[in-house]
């Protein structure tokens, strides 16, 4: 910008390094103020925490967001006292004293009486992200609720992808190792083309990938992200994924019989022992037995020897008088049934093709190879499987994730170079302090422990046991769910009463996200927002939630104005895979928080004073910290410490005194090399994959003993610990009129409702034919009277419509209709260039119990609909 | 000298970025585009392939929009940049009819918000101090000039060094894009043009853009 200005002296033009908000993967950006104004946003060249200096368009997007007229600016208090969709809330603007005295009050009254009754939810949205959101959890357990719940972003994408990844690569997700995988499947999920997991700097890493000869074969209904960037788009009915996955393994294992066989014996409980039951056959002391072939006996999977004799895959063998197998020969059987043949009539993915494709994938994996990096010698298995929310997002959420995950276990594909890795699983910390240290270690069975899981979501391995629920959410009972239904359903209060819930909530905090839009059909999730006797939400703007249910609003500050030293931490989303360095990254204030927005989490630590509770939330954030190092605990428990001060201790306990705040804000972050060990550890760590799912044989008889006395429906089918197919509910349904099965996904240019005010990205939408608009194929829109922009009608079988402009393509399954960027469909009052674009497709997701995985509870993305031109529909709220 | 870009489509993943941190970088009101995203299809199901082309001025060797202007306020610089002297572009709107690839837009007198009836934010205010736009006239690409003779004014190479490079160049996390010295055989982007076998849009034109793209 060269022009003179003309009036106004530049007194100030200066760069601040900070985060991305726009979606949760917190790319680092540094940001031009000039007089006090922001003025330019670009990715910091110098990181490789992002994309070095490259930003998606919605991170461009940023100062948009930031000088919204639309913000929410001021506390206010809801003083109509009828709530619901269209009501209007007559808000008035009080001061944050008033705000907060009441809550304080209100929340301290509740913490001595039962402190469970206070019901937390969070989400990953824009201006929030992880800075708030992993406080938020730990702020909970401060407070002493075992009541949590996310918005639609980990009930529709997460509840089995991040089991899975836990268990079998001690990490929160999985990746390709771009640097040097040479064939990478998708099944079902836009890694690479700006998926929220890692946007920039796994666009950035997978478009080397391309350069370099990466072939990447998509699975997915619609040839749109992931599938515009493959060698070879392949479409699909949307969840068959698993059939698909069921039929590879079936070629790879028993047609062409190449695996990794030492990976197999030593790295996963191929090798363990199973009985007749199904469980495996155990020790005196419970421990799982192997056979060894080189003494001829059982030994136990933690036996020092384990692992330098040779152990059967193969055979049966007795066990104290009781007969058993390896779980690979159940593995190989079970596959059997699953021929290519079979998967077409299931996915209509030709035959021809998956046995293509299964093996070209073994092939690639050139089992037996070895690389060199930095003088280190690893196994190199350049190809990897990988799925997210349209692969698993389903009601056979569980089997699929597990079934597309095993591929590359049975090439030893995982957390070696060029396979499918974790990201981040193990880090020895900072040289000069050992801080944050977390390493995987074989913990029950002799499975892999995730030490990096995400604070206070449950569902990680070794899972509990079930028990009659005392939380809110039901967690306590559904132990393999991360994320739950509860209480977002028709039936919740129907289920709480069959299990003999003691309490209900009387307080719901909610900070950001948009839940009644988010999670499912929002006229069902409203009437279970309507049972909380008071909310209260910290929001960067007024939404569809806070303006139908919310009784106190308080204006949080967005990631340009606010400080906090939670955004790169290490379970989050944006630490480069392979061998980029580490990189950790603080994010502070661009501009002063504009009129009174105040930090969520400052605000969370100035409500902790007033409840009485700041002793448990300043040990709460030690204990945090001390899962990472054996360093002195940064805040004496009663210190009331302001915000500030305790991101300075924060960072000073991890990085040491002299990187202390005054450091990162001039610095923006720190950074040290990466050893190979860190990246591919799973060599250099002594613990397993879980490849055959034994454990849910027990979880099925304790979630029988207390759902079956009650009359609580539940799939007991999928509890079964082989591989195995089951139709989702969608699959299920036979009446023929509703013939095509609809889907939404996700858009490079939104994050879930929270852009959908953004000029320059509505500009860009309006350039992109996806954005807002029900696609279906030419041939099959012409088949039912259609063509492209018409306005139709998309109508569920439970008879929820709605209405959305069509555009037809030749990219997409003629048997689906698919809407991007989960569609749209606005009415708040506060987002006036939202309203009315695009249409909302999760009303046509039934909030139902049953409607999702039963071992999971990821919800059931698609639904089965019949489309015609539309007179009728759902009208969007006035 | 000749300033020229190539863009990598099989490295672009069409996520917007450099459409919107041009309109960021130039303060550009709602409508006007210096960059745009072209997204499209080809085929048949299921031999599809989906299209995407980030598409900008060519600053072309023989530019079509030169030769229509009356006022002379459109020039081809020693450097390679068409630009338009605001001054004297008295808004005849010939070159738009001119330009085959429709890369020139007219700035409307009249002020548009992007927030309709809510005024301009802090960062519009900003941008009229700081780069003021002439309204009645017609505003295109200028290769961040300003960004770019400031860069060679400090001894920084643009395309290389990230402080003179343009914005879409630097905003593009797949790193599509290569900008350089076309006159320069061996600067990264000639090396990608030829190495790549570059092509132009629209070759049969006949205009000789500088702008290339990778396939």
């Amino acid at each position: 910008m060269a022009k003179a200005t003309k009036e106004q002296e530049i007194k100030e033009d200066v760069w601040v390094r900070t985060t991305c908000g726009m979606c949760y993967a917190s790319c680092a950006m540094r940001v031009r103020r000039v007089n006090g104004v922001a003025v330019k946003v670009e990715g910091d060249p110098d990181s490789d925490y992002g994309a070095r200096g490259g930003l998606c368009g919605k991170g461009m997007a940023s100062l948009q967001y930031l000088y919204d007229p639309n913000r929410c600016n001021y506390p206010v208090r809801r003083t109509n006292p009828e709530k619901g969709i269209g009501v209007d809330p007559k808000w008035k603007r009080i001061s944050w004293d008033e705000a907060l005295g009441e809550i304080g009050e209100k929340l301290k009254k509740l913490k001595a009486d039962n402190p469970n009754k206070l019901f937390i939810m969070g989400s990953p949205s824009p201006g929030m992200s992880m800075s708030s959101l992993i406080p938020l959890f730990l702020w909970a357990k401060a407070f002493d609720t075992e009541n949590t719940s996310n918005g639609g972003a980990g009930l529709h994408c997460g509840s089995a992808s991040h089991m899975g990844a836990g268990m079998n690569h001690a990490a929160w997700s999985a990746l390709p190792d771009y640097a040097y995988c040479n064939y990478v499947i998708h099944f079902g999920a836009n890694k690479g083309t700006g998926a929220g997991h890692s946007a920039a700097m796994l666009m950035r890493k997978a478009a080397d990938a391309r350069r370099r000869g990466m072939k990447a074969v998509v699975f997915d209904p619609v040839c749109n992200f992931a599938g515009g960037k493959a060698r070879e788009w392949v479409p699909i009915l949307p969840g068959t994924d698993l059939a698909v996955a069921l039929a590879m393994a079936n070629v790879i294992v028993n047609h062409l019989g190449i695996y990794d066989e030492e990976y197999l014996k030593k790295k996963t409980n191929a090798p363990y022992l199973v009985k007749s039951d199904g469980e495996y056959a155990r020790d005196t002391a419970g421990q799982p037995l192997l056979w060894d072939e080189t003494n001829s006996k059982s030994i136990p999977w933690n036996d020092p020897e384990v692992l330098h004799v040779d152990v059967a895959l193969e055979g049966e063998y007795e066990v104290e008088g009781i007969k058993c197998q390896p779980v690979f020969v159940l593995l190989k059987e079970q596959w059997k049934k699953f021929t290519p043949q079979w998967a077409e009539d299931v996915s209509t993915v030709p035959a021809a093709t998956i046995k293509r494709i299964a093996q070209e994938f073994a092939e690639n994996a050139r089992i037996g190879s070895t690389i060199n990096i930095r003088g280190v010698n690893l196994p190199y298995r350049p190809v990897a499987a990988i799925q997210f929310r349209g692969g698993s997002g389903h009601s056979n959420g569980f089997h699929t994730y597990f079934s597309v995950n095993i591929l590359n276990h049975l090439v030893g594909a995982a957390d070696v170079p060029g396979g499918l890795i974790g990201w981040p699983s193990r880090c020895f910390g900072f040289p000069g302090t050992g801080n944050p240290k977390f390493e995987p270690f074989a913990s029950t069975d002799g499975f892999l422990r995730c030490t990096i899981w995400a604070p206070g979501i449950p569902g990680a391995w070794p899972h509990s046991t079930p028990v009659l629920p005392q939380k809110l959410n039901l967690l306590d009972l559904f132990s393999t769910s991360s994320f739950s239904l509860f209480p977002w359903v028709k039936e919740t209060e129907e289920m709480y009463q069959k299990l003999e819930v003691p309490y209900r909530a009387e307080v719901l905090l909610q900070l950001a996200g948009n839940p009644l839009m988010t999670i499912a059909n929002p006229d069902t999730v409203a009437e279970q927002l309507k049972k909380f006797p008071f909310i209260i939400s910290i929001v960067t703007m007024h939404n569809e939630t806070t303006e139908s249910f919310a009784d106190i609003v308080l204006p949080d500050t967005c990631f340009l104005e606010s400080l906090s030293c939670w955004d790169a931490e290490f379970f989050s989303f944006n630490h480069p895979t392979g061998m980029d360095d580490w990189y950790w990254h603080i994010r502070q204030p661009v501009v002063k928080p504009m009129y009174e927005r105040r930090f969520a989490v400052e605000v969370l630590t100035d409500l902790a004073d007033r409840i009485g509770m700041r002793k448990e939330w300043n040990s709460a954030i030690n204990a945090y910290l001390m899962l990472f190092t054996l360093a002195p605990m940064p805040y004496p428990p009663e210190a009331k410490l302001t915000w500030e001060e305790m991101v300075d201790g924060f960072i000073k306990a991890r990085f040491g005194s002299e990187h202390d705040l005054n450091w990162f804000k001039e610095h923006g972050f720190i950074t040290w090399s990466k050893k190979v060990e860190e990246s591919y550890w799973r060599w250099f760590v002594d613990a397993r994959a879980s490849i055959y799912a034994e454990f849910l044989v027990a979880q099925l008889q304790g979630i029988k003993e207390i759902c079956e006395p009650r009359g609580i429906p539940i799939d007991y089918e999928q509890y079964t610990p082989l591989p195995s197919y089951f139709p989702t509910v969608v699959h299920k349904s036979t009446d023929p009129q509703y013939d095509l099965i609809a889907f939404s996904y996700r858009d490079i240019l939104h994050t879930g409702h929270h852009t959908l005010g953004t000029p320059w990205l509505l500009e860009a939408s309006d350039m992109n034919p996806f954005t807002f608009k029900v696609t279906m194929h030419v041939k099959a829109a012409e088949e039912r009277e259609l063509k492209d922009g018409d306005m139709i009608c998309i109508e569920n079988e439970r008879g929820i419509k709605i209405k959305g402009t069509l555009h037809t393509i030749e990219s997409q399954h003629p048997r689906t209709v698919a809407i991007c960027s989960v569609g749209g469909g606005h009415w708040a009052k506060s987002q006036p260039l939202a309203k009315g674009r695009g249409v909302c497709f999760n009303y046509l997701l039934p909030a139902e119990w049953g409607y999702n995985c039963p071992i999971t509870s990821n919800i059931e993305t698609s639904v089965k609909v019949r489309v015609y031109k539309a007179e009728t529909g759902k009208e969007i709220p006035k | 000298m000749r300033w020229g870009m190539a863009i990598d489509l099989q490295k672009c993943v069409g996520c917007f970025s450099c459409q919107i941190a041009c309109k960021q970088e130039h303060f550009l009101p709602p409508g006007i585009f210096y960059a745009q995203v072209l997204i499209g299809e080809v085929g048949t199901y299921p031999t599809v392939r989906k299209l995407i082309y980030p598409v900008l001025c060519n600053h072309c060797e023989e530019p079509s929009c030169v030769d229509v202007c009356p006022s002379g306020a459109t020039t081809k610089g020693d450097d390679g940049i068409v630009c338009v002297d605001s001054d004297v572009c008295i808004g005849c709107r010939s070159c738009l009819i001119a330009c085959p690839y429709q890369q020139r837009s007219y700035l409307p007198k009249k002020d548009s918000e992007y927030f309709p009836g809510q005024g301009l934010t802090p960062y519009e205010e900003m941008g009229k101090e700081l780069y003021p736009l002439e309204k009645g006239t017609v505003v295109k690409c200028n290769f961040c000039k300003e960004i770019i003779d400031a860069g060679l004014e400090k001894g920084l190479a643009p395309g290389v060094d990230w402080d003179a490079t343009p914005a879409c160049v630097n905003a593009c996390p797949a790193k599509a894009r290569f900008f350089g010295d076309l006159d320069d055989a061996e600067s990264e982007v000639s090396q990608q043009i030829r190495a790549r076998r570059g092509f132009q849009l629209h070759f049969e034109f006949g205009t000789e853009p500088s702008v290339y793209y990778l396939e």
